[in-house]
């Protein structure tokens, strides 16, 4: 069986290298005179996680032959690396600001263009004679509309047919008492 | 689907009117005298606040599947879906119908990593048959989104996730109150370790909140699909329903 070792030790130099040249990074952005925000805050811990989930799969498992296997399991857990640290950052406040944001200038964009294209739509298929969606859209309410209403019928009618069994039910008791009750008098 | 047309169709109106005619016809059709009621996802506190609001309908049991109903602990969509942040009403007016594309969108972001997972381990698996087979089927299933009618989901966001009234016992379903210490039925929750959609702690709420001695808590692995649907469901899941079900059917 081949050492994990070696490899162990590949990947802690590779972290480090990350590593330096994250920092490094980090420094020339921020002796920039207008200081943006530190991407690194968020980048980081990413690939911090990424790489040490790749060591830890490393250490955990020594290397085999088969290299398929592992580069599979250095990906599954890369990506679940990836979608943890994506979960931290959509969990916060500030995302979900920004998404609001987001949708509300969607909004605002999308309402009167979206408001144009269906008055648009209306008067051409007008034109051309056509039904258009509103039309479709009120025939389609009222066959809702007609089908709540059968329910409803349907719902009475029910209702009736039981009270109807249940009347019948005693008045087929009833014969049979009152012929016995007849046949006592004969007597 | 639902279309234009069903734009006006409220919660309420499935709580109130749809649910309580299905519990009848279901009655009426099988000739039994009381029936079990198993919610599923957003089903579950739908159909909780149906039972709690109707004690005429003759309810055996209860099981909730992943349906959220402490929506303070419902994670990501409770955080993006706050008043402070998401105006529901502006949504609604707006769009009217809330497009299929933009429910997906919305749960594609929860875990945005997912579809690149799944289609990674397709490929890993593409030689075994029976792997592509479940896929296909799952898959077909778990991506098939439906658009929402606009007031069903001004409702649903705004008394459910943004008000937790469920939970806190302050909501009306056509002038009925809703309170699910009512709900005395035996009940059955089942919540996915996995589940980040309705997670498990947010799930486990109803055990809690209801007035039944007969209850119980499951938490199972798998996800929010998974738990119910594929392989590990037959495995994990519905034996377990089942034999709950079993032992308080008559």
């Amino acid at each position: 069986m081949v050492d994990s070792m070696p490899t162990q030790q590949l990947f802690d130099l590779w972290k480090k290298g990350l590593e330096d040249s994250t920092q490094a990074w980090s420094r020339l952005l921020t002796q920039s005179p207008a200081a943006p925000p530190d991407p690194t805050a968020f980048w980081k811990p990413v690939v911090e996680q990424w790489v040490q989930s790749w060591a830890r799969t490393i250490a955990a498992s020594p290397v085999s032959p088969d290299i398929a296997a592992q580069w599979k399991q250095f990906l599954d857990h890369s990506i679940e690396a990836w979608s943890r640290a994506l979960g931290q950052a959509m969990n916060t406040d500030a995302f979900a600001q920004h998404l609001g944001r987001y949708l509300d200038q969607w909004l605002v964009t999308t309402a009167p263009v979206k408001k144009a294209a269906d008055q648009q739509i209306e008067s051409a298929l007008q034109t051309l004679n056509m039904a258009s969606r509103s039309q479709l859209t009120a025939v389609a309410r009222q066959i809702v509309e007609l089908e709540e209403r059968v329910e409803r019928v349907e719902d009475v009618v029910g209702a009736i047919s039981r009270k109807l069994d249940d009347v019948l039910r005693a008045v087929q008791k009833r014969p049979s008492s009152g012929s016995h009750e007849g046949a006592s008098k004969e007597r | 689907m639902f279309g234009l047309e069903d734009n006006g169709l409220t919660l309420e109106e499935c709580v109130v009117k749809i649910l309580p005619r299905m519990a009848r016809k279901v009655l009426e059709s099988s000739g039994a005298d009381q029936l079990t009621v198993l919610g599923y996802c957003m089903g579950a506190p739908l159909s909780a606040a149906f039972v709690a609001s109707h004690p005429e309908i003759p309810v055996k049991n209860f099981i909730n599947m992943a349906g959220p109903i402490d929506f303070s602990r419902v994670g990501l969509f409770g955080l993006w879906l706050d008043k402070k942040y998401f105006n529901v009403d502006r949504f609604v007016d707006t769009l009217g119908t809330i497009p299929a594309d933009m429910v997906k969108a919305g749960f594609k972001l929860l875990k945005p990593t997912m579809d690149l997972s799944t289609n990674i381990n397709l490929w890993w698996n593409l030689w075994n048959d029976k792997y592509v087979e479940g896929f296909t089927a799952l898959n077909k299933w778990a991506n098939e989104y439906v658009s929402f009618p606009g007031e069903f989901f001004r409702q649903w966001v705004r008394d459910f996730y943004q008000d937790n009234r469920l939970y806190q016992g302050d909501l009306r379903l056509g002038g009925r109150p809703v309170q699910l210490r009512s709900i005395t039925c035996p009940i059955f929750v089942v919540g996915a370790r996995e589940d980040y959609i309705a997670p498990p702690d947010c799930v486990r709420a109803l055990v809690d909140a209801v007035g039944s001695q007969d209850k119980e808590y499951v938490e199972l692995p798998g996800g929010h699909i998974s738990l119910i649907a594929g392989r590990g469901a037959s495995v994990h899941c519905w034996p377990k329903v089942s034999g709950w079900l079993a032992s308080r059917s008559s």
